[in-house]
């Protein structure tokens, strides 16, 4: 109310924007993207920036503690455990990202199905969703890669099974709101296809409960992921990750407990990123907290 | 020339407990350039009856007769067309617009889908144009609902109804969610579009001041049925209905020297659900009696001016 | 009642709720907004005064900024407010608490949200009263099935929860509940503006009633004049956080000085009146993080002129007690 020049508000500034402004000025979100960030670029880099081949043994020099030669120390074969991480980001990231975003794009297909026609399509879909959240996550992919098998690809297949039932109940609740919506009724009356009603005016606008929940799922896939490698499944020796890396390890924690404590670390950092990042984008686009 | 002519409309919704009564024999004419007020309190089946009358909802028995022609059963190409004849404004500002499509999108879309112009370019000219009509300024075209206040959206709402140029259009209480002062400049506007567009309103509303201004002729509504319908003149100064005359009595006056003689109505709106045959106010009315449980009919009481009371005569 | 701006007033013996200078501010994603800005009144015991406003216009904030229940974090508020000689803005929040529900009461907009739907209705009228008096278990239950009896709800009810009640009838119960403890105050937020217009005159007609009987002050926040004339003795107009007039109800209605008062009548579509186009107030309603300097109505006044665009507007006494922020009042009156 002061003499200062009264500021035009911006106009034309679109809901995803609004939401980027939000996260700038949040500092949470800027620790956990800058860890996520960090993360994901030293996974890209990692065949530049790696010492050692990840792959190469020097039984000479096994089982030293770091040092100069070897900032992370060696592990029982005499591999470079950092050149491991940097390694075993790119599986634990992939893995965790993909997973996270297949389950997804399949439970888009069937929670929009199930959502806009209704009637015994959705029954039947959400009947065979009622099904697999029957069994615990964590068994359903052990089911599922002791199926497939270790290969990459059942990997992400195995992780994306556990996401599938719920994200798919997410989206299928939004989308019956929606549905009701004034402006779906309206573009019905405007002559509007099916098809773009769904695509234009229910889709864009049911996606967000769903995309919140996947940002938490991020940090819990990368657990997962270490998991399924710890007991033996999921990415094979000599493969690293880093939850394999933690496995291997397991027998040395008392003798030689450098080698659990940099896998363990970088596990425990990237939840805490992922789990910052996922919370501030939630808080972010959540109306009410906005007023 | 009556452009809508509804006989006996009814309009039911299966429920866990049975069957809503949304509108329930409900019969009138609106004629070509008017203003057909629909008044009554929740659950009087209104807005049902916008929604059914543009096939936003299937009717469940009566008919709808638009210019003369059947209307009541469409298949798809005839709907197609009915919907470029009629649409619908919306009382939510907030919910009526789609978020993610900024102002210009919002009008473009039903231009584009309607087919009738060639280039992108057309289609934006009009735009602008219809944005013009209802008073939306350029440099918000661009602008997102959330980034408007309700009279504006309310105003996109307007541009998107006019877009597919239509005859007739159902407003479904489209002020009510307004401040005083917006309310004013949108009513205003929806008359001098009318005046300008030669279009046919269905004025749905809760509020009696807001209808007396905008309508020509007025249906009383409670619970799904029609309990009076006549001119907007005339049911103001001779209300025959006991529930019109306790409606009318029971809205707050600003004016400081009256003093309101109130009617009162004792207990609470009862329920669509299963109703019982008969008069569905009488479970608040003061004058009730036996027969008021039978089965009314809507009678011309005086010239136009239709009731539905087994006992008008009786108490006038 | 007066509202004078900051000028000293006669402290008279029956002014029991003397609020000067409250200010409210929310900060929110670094913008600020000005809810409330210096607003002055009085209220006297037994008195009702409405605060009429649309929108935006601070009524809300107001009521909260008296009982002391706006958000901690985003909302900062300056000023005084006397109750019974004490200064509430002052007071520690336990004290507070000893003055919520039992001294001063507010009843909310929403009926349909104000109860706790997993709470039986009686049980929420008895745990206020219950909360602010030491009696039985057993007294407090039967307080509150008096309570639904005054408020016409057979006492059976007590053990019912809110579903189970309609709009109009979970109103009453939320009345029940600010009354319960016979505050002296009571600060009602568009207490009937979600009800049908039928079970609205039941809800007004409850409150005059048990006002009269109780002898409860009451400020009743509310956009709808015509629910003002059936309930209040004193109005104030608030627009983008000030009062802009400020009167006996009668004085406001019959002769309304201030341009927007003004305006605001003249966009009412009357039912006694057979006038064809409403005259509505021009623009739109002011955005409170980006107020313009000098008076708020400004933009949007068809008596406007360079000097009202500057500085702080002073109340003028148009009649004795009818107060109006306007400094052409003289000369709008002589045009009219």
């Amino acid at each position: 109310m002061s003499a200062k020049a009264k500021k035009e508000k911006k106009t034309g500034v679109n809901q995803w924007q609004e939401v980027f402004n939000i996260l700038i000025h949040n500092p949470n979100a800027i620790i956990g993207f800058v860890i996520v960030a960090v993360l994901i670029i030293l996974a890209i880099i990692a065949p530049w920036i790696s010492p050692y081949d990840y792959l190469e043994m020097d039984l000479m020099a096994a089982k030293q503690g770091p040092s100069a030669a070897h900032l992370f120390g060696t592990d029982d074969l005499g591999r470079d455990i950092l050149s491991r991480i940097l390694y075993g980001g790119r599986y634990s990231m992939s893995l965790g990202f993909l997973s996270v975003g297949c389950g997804a794009l399949i439970a888009l297909v069937i929670g929009a199905v199930a959502g806009y026609f209704g009637g015994w399509v959705d029954n039947l879909l959400m009947r065979m969703m009622d099904v697999l959240s029957a069994i615990p996550g964590m068994l359903l992919s052990i089911i599922v890669a002791a199926a497939l098998g270790t290969a990459y690809h059942d990997t992400v297949i195995a992780m994306a099974i556990g996401n599938v039932a719920a994200l798919s109940r997410i989206l299928r609740a939004q989308i019956l709101s929606i549905r009701e919506k004034e402006y779906v009724q309206a573009a019905k009356a405007s002559n509007c296809s099916s098809f773009r009603i769904i695509f234009s005016h229910i889709i864009p606008n049911s996606v967000m409960p769903m995309i919140i929940n996947c940002t938490s799922r991020l940090a819990a896939a990368l657990l997962f992921c270490a998991s399924l490698s710890f007991i033996g499944l999921g990415v094979q020796p000599p493969e690293p990750e880093w939850g394999a890396m933690l496995a291997s390890a397991r027998g040395y924690i008392r003798t030689y407990p450098y080698m659990l404590i940099s896998p363990g670390l970088f596990i425990a950092v990237s939840v805490v990123g992922f789990t910052l990042l996922g919370d501030s984008l939630r808080d972010a686009m959540d109306p009410k907290l906005r007023k | 020339m009556a452009l809508i002519e509804v006989q006996h409309l009814k309009k039911y919704f299966d429920v866990p407990n049975g069957t809503l009564h949304a509108v329930d024999d409900v019969s009138f004419v609106i004629e070509k350039g008017t203003t057909m007020g629909v008044v009554g309190e929740s659950g009087c089946g209104k807005s049902t009856l916008g929604t059914t009358l543009i096939h936003l909802q299937e009717s469940t028995g009566g008919k709808i007769l638009f210019e003369g022609k059947d209307v009541t059963h469409l298949d798809k190409k005839q709907l197609h067309d009915y919907r470029e004849d009629v649409q619908i404004i919306f009382q939510d500002p907030y919910s009526s617009l789609n978020p993610r499509y900024n102002i210009a999108r919002t009008i473009m879309e039903p231009l584009e889908i309607s087919g009738r112009f060639r280039s992108k370019a057309d289609v934006r000219a009009e735009a602008e144009r219809i944005m013009d009509l209802v008073g939306i300024e350029e440099r918000l075209r661009g602008s997102y609902p959330h980034e408007l206040d309700g009279g504006r959206r309310q105003r996109v709402g307007i541009g998107r109804a006019l877009a597919l140029n239509p005859k007739f259009i159902v407003c479904d209480e489209p002020v009510s969610a307004l401040d005083v002062s917006i309310q004013a400049q949108v009513l205003n506007l929806l008359m001098d579009l009318q005046d300008q567009q030669q279009l046919t309103y269905l004025f749905v509303t809760h509020d009696l001041s807001v209808v007396r201004h905008i309508s020509d002729n007025i249906c009383v509504m409670y619970l799904g049925q029609l309990v009076e319908t006549c001119s907007s003149k005339e049911l103001f100064a001779k209300p025959l209905h006991p529930y019109t005359k306790a409606l009318l009595s029971a809205i707050p006056s600003t004016d400081v020297d009256r003093k309101m003689q109130r009617v009162q109505l004792k207990g609470e709106i009862t329920s669509p659900i299963n109703p019982k045959p008969g008069c569905r106010f009488a479970a608040r009315c003061p004058y009730a009696t036996d027969a008021c449980r039978e089965p009314q009919q809507l009678r011309e009481i005086e010239p136009k001016h239709f009731v539905q009371c087994c006992r008008i005569e009786e108490l006038g | 009642m007066s509202a004078d701006n900051g000028k000293t007033v006669k402290s008279e013996e029956s002014t029991f709720l003397d609020v000067r200078d409250l200010t409210v501010q929310y900060t929110s994603m670094g913008s600020v907004i000005h809810a409330v800005n210096g607003i002055t009144f009085q209220l006297k015991k037994g008195e009702t005064l409405a605060l009429v406003g649309e929108t935006g216009a601070g009524k809300t904030s107001i009521a909260k900024a008296i009982l002391r229940i706006l958000p901690d974090v985003s909302a900062k508020s300056k000023g005084t407010v006397i109750f019974n000689n004490t200064d509430l803005m002052q007071m520690k929040e336990k004290e507070m608490q000893k003055i919520r529900g039992h001294k001063i009461s507010m009843i909310f907009q929403d009926p349909m949200t104000a109860l706790n739907p997993t709470m039986r209705v009686g049980k929420q009228i008895s745990e206020v009263i219950s909360a602010h008096r030491s009696i039985s278990t057993e007294e407090a239950v039967a307080e509150g099935k008096k309570m639904l009896e005054m408020v016409g709800i057979p006492a059976e009810r007590y053990y019912e929860f809110p579903h189970q009640f309609s709009g109009g009838m979970k109103q009453r119960v939320v009345i029940a509940i600010a009354l319960a403890c016979n505050p002296e105050l009571l600060l009602a937020d568009e207490p009937t503006t979600a009800l049908d217009v039928t079970i609205q005159a039941q809800v007004l007609e409850l409150i005059n009633d048990l006002k009269e009987r109780l002898n409860t002050s009451m400020i009743l926040i509310t956009h709808d004049l015509g629910v003002v004339n059936e309930t209040c003795d004193n109005v104030a107009v608030i627009y983008a956080g000030r009062i802009i007039e400020s009167g006996s109800k009668y004085d406001v209605f019959k002769h309304p000085g201030h341009p927007y008062t003004n305006g605001l009548f003249g966009a009412l579509p009357n039912m006694n009146l057979d006038s064809d186009r409403l005259s509505p107030i021009a623009g739109l309603l002011p955005d409170p993080t980006n107020l313009p300097d000098g008076c708020a109505f400004a933009p949007r006044c068809p008596y406007v002129t360079d000097k009202c665009r500057q500085g702080t507007i002073p109340a003028v006494e148009v009649e004795p007690g009818h107060f109006c922020e306007c400094i052409r009042m003289d000369e709008i009156r002589k045009e009219r």
